[in-house]
């Protein structure tokens, strides 16, 4: 696609997408990091679902600034035919009371070169800040994995007093980040201590059970059909999600509650 | 000199298209090649890893972290669960895949069944292993399904592995679920592994979604499962595929893959992330094309029942006729068909012993070719006819 359209593309759709959260208002989590994005968004979906949350998430992998706006309001993607952009963004205008109903929006927060979480944060600010794990993959478009880790410390600084940050403390990057920063901050680990921590991994043909701790308490048993660690740190996130969750959507109801 | 290599012979298809290529306005329904050209989506992404410089080093020698999460999440959607760290190999194709799995789960000597006919390919990297294939017929009067019993007459203490292609290349015969349950049982009793190569996963055309004994958790420690972008994806100059297993047996697979390739491209395997992310709608878009091409085949070869007798295929893009001529040598009649009316296609020995008598039509051509091809094929016909009175 050529500059001049993806910047007109991208800034009309912001628009819109931030008028739909203005307007809304629901709960914004981002879940980010170099691996494990997509396992962490549906494992937060499927607990948040069951337990009865109206919630929107992207369905493929839209983490760009052209992809959150669609993801927000619901729209394909046309890709690179300029033909089929035309009804998508005529439709964008209508997509902005999607979300009165919308308790919960998931969204993914990818980055590839320096500024795209800034850019992203233009679009929506989170309330919750999920940081699944810091690697390598994506390095080539930094100049040294500081830069990289800058992007994570900027989705962190957004958040406002009430938010809360959810890092990976196993991952040593994060387990920095986590002792310098000031936000509210849940941990969580296979390895070493953290607020939520698994204990009594079990691999079978079937699967995976673990027990998730916190405060030295168990407060769940968890069994999953999939394979790999990158299943339990999902499990662990959406716990502790589900957790923020609940007490932050009690509370506002508490608060709009007439006396 | 040459030991390893005195008995292997170069695909009879390949030759079968070298002789195509002398005849100007030959019409190719030989390899399996796929009728379309790879997808947009898959060269926009493509051209963006380009552009990013991402794609001139090695990957990580199982392939790109984002690629094979994509393929853990791809098999998830058709119930099978593996851990892309550590279960999932980003293969050259699915061959290097089956060359490095027999290499890595096999010693000389060691026997490996395989149904036949089927494709080509398998025999000579069996025996490039120096493992012995012990090729078990299938029951063409029974839509090419497996005989179960002759499986189990076929195995001996040597016996390492079952290897079979679910749709069946070239017959098009979908293996039944429980079929495959039967065979995953003897194979438990006799522990031996099951490879199943599902390239043609997508082109089914009356059923279900095919079903695979990957599956199954319970046999999820002897079955390695290979699949190709090349067909669905029309990706075949792309070489890009992947393998799945239990942890125990792709360690060990993956020491042969490294030394065999280091890694697959690279290049190729951004197409597979471009084909996984975007390229869901161009296979139903292939899958249906081929499904009305398979069509107007059956209605060709129907208006040939006096001289061929087929089976309808269920899934890939290939049917298997069987010759009701005098001479029924595959060989000959491919090679004279070529000659006479310049249309290709492969012998059916080439398949193994109940492949004789047979050959193998691509249908994936489009439709004017295939009419083209078909009015020769006729030609061919009527003029032996009429020679013979």
């Amino acid at each position: 696609m050529k500059p001049i359209l993806k910047f007109f593309l991208k800034h009309y759709l912001r628009f819109f997408a931030r008028l739909s959260i203005a307007i809304n208002k629901p709960i914004v989590i981002a879940v980010s990091g170099s691996i494990n994005m997509l396992f962490a968004k549906e494992a937060i979906k499927k607990i948040l679902t069951q337990n009865n949350y109206k919630i929107h998430t992207n369905v493929k992998n839209f983490n760009t600034a052209i992809g959150m706006p669609l993801t927000i309001l619901n729209l394909p993607s046309a890709y690179s035919s300029y033909h089929n952009w035309i009804p998508i963004m005529l439709h964008a205008p209508k997509k902005i009371f999607l979300h009165r109903e919308t308790e919960i929006l998931i969204l993914n927060y990818g980055t590839s070169n320096p500024g795209d979480i800034k850019d992203l944060l233009k679009i929506a600010k989170p309330n919750i800040a999920v940081i699944c794990n810091l690697t390598k993959r994506h390095l080539e478009g930094f100049s040294d994995m500081g830069q990289l880790a800058g992007e994570y410390q900027c989705l962190i600084n957004s958040l406002n007093n009430d938010g809360l940050v959810v890092l990976n403390n196993d991952n040593r990057r994060l387990h920095d980040l986590a002792l310098k920063t000031k936000k509210t901050k849940i941990t969580f680990s296979i390895k070493r201590k953290s607020d939520y921590q698994v204990t009594d991994i079990v691999k079978t043909k079937q699967g995976m059970s673990f027990s998730v701790i916190k405060n030295s308490k168990n407060i769940s048993n968890i069994q999953t059909k999939r394979h790999g660690e990158h299943h339990i740190y999902a499990a662990l996130i959406a716990t502790i999600v589900n957790d923020h969750v609940k007490q932050k959507i009690n509370k506002t109801k508490r608060k709009t509650t007439p006396d | 000199m040459f030991e390893r290599t005195k008995n292997l012979r170069l695909s009879i298809i390949k030759q079968i298209e070298l002789e195509a290529s002398k005849y100007p306005d030959a019409i190719s329904l030989a390899q399996g090649i796929p009728g379309f050209d790879t997808p947009g989506c898959i060269k926009r992404r493509v051209e963006l890893a380009l552009k990013r410089g991402v794609v001139s080093k090695y990957s990580l020698v199982s392939g790109l972290p984002e690629l094979r999460e994509l393929i853990e999440i791809s098999l998830a959607k058709e119930n099978m669960f593996f851990d892309w760290q550590k279960e999932i190999i980003v293969t050259v194709g699915s061959i290097e895949g089956i060359s490095a799995t027999i290499l890595a789960l096999t010693k000389p000597g060691d026997e490996i069944i395989i149904p036949e006919p089927t494709y080509t390919s398998y025999q000579e990297v069996i025996n490039l292993a120096s493992c012995k294939p012990i090729l078990v017929p299938l029951n063409e009067k029974n839509n090419w399904s497996f005989e179960l019993k002759r499986f189990e007459e076929a195995i001996t203490d040597k016996t390492k592995i079952i290897f079979y292609c679910n749709p069946n290349n070239p017959t098009g015969t979908i293996y039944t679920k429980k079929q495959l349950i039967q065979l995953a049982e003897i194979a438990e009793k006799n522990n031996i592994y099951i490879m199943t190569d599902d390239v043609y996963k997508d082109f089914i055309f009356d059923k279900e979604p095919i079903f695979s004994i990957a599956e199954v958790p319970e046999y999820r420690d002897r079955v390695i499962r290979l699949f190709s972008f090349s067909k669905v994806y029309a990706m075949t100059g792309w070489r890009i595929g992947y393998l799945h297993a239990c942890e125990k047996l792709v360690s060990e697979i993956l020491k042969v893959h490294d030394s065999l390739v280091t890694c697959a491209p690279v290049i190729s395997q951004y197409a597979a992330m471009g084909a996984l992310e975007m390229g869901e709608g161009d296979v139903v878009k292939f899958s249906l094309a081929y499904k009305k091409r398979r069509d107007q085949t059956c209605v060709f070869l129907d208006s040939l029942s006096d001289y061929l007798d087929y089976v309808r295929p269920e899934g890939t893009y290939y049917v298997f006729p069987k010759l009701k001529i005098d001479n029924t040598d595959s060989w000959k009649f491919a090679f004279d068909l070529l000659q006479k009316e310049q249309v290709a296609v492969v012998p059916g020995m080439a398949f193994g012993p109940s492949g004789e008598g047979h050959f193998r039509i691509n249908f994936s051509r489009d439709e004017d070719d295939l009419k083209k091809a078909f009015e020769r094929i006729k030609n061919y016909f009527k003029k032996l006819n009429t020679s013979k009175q």
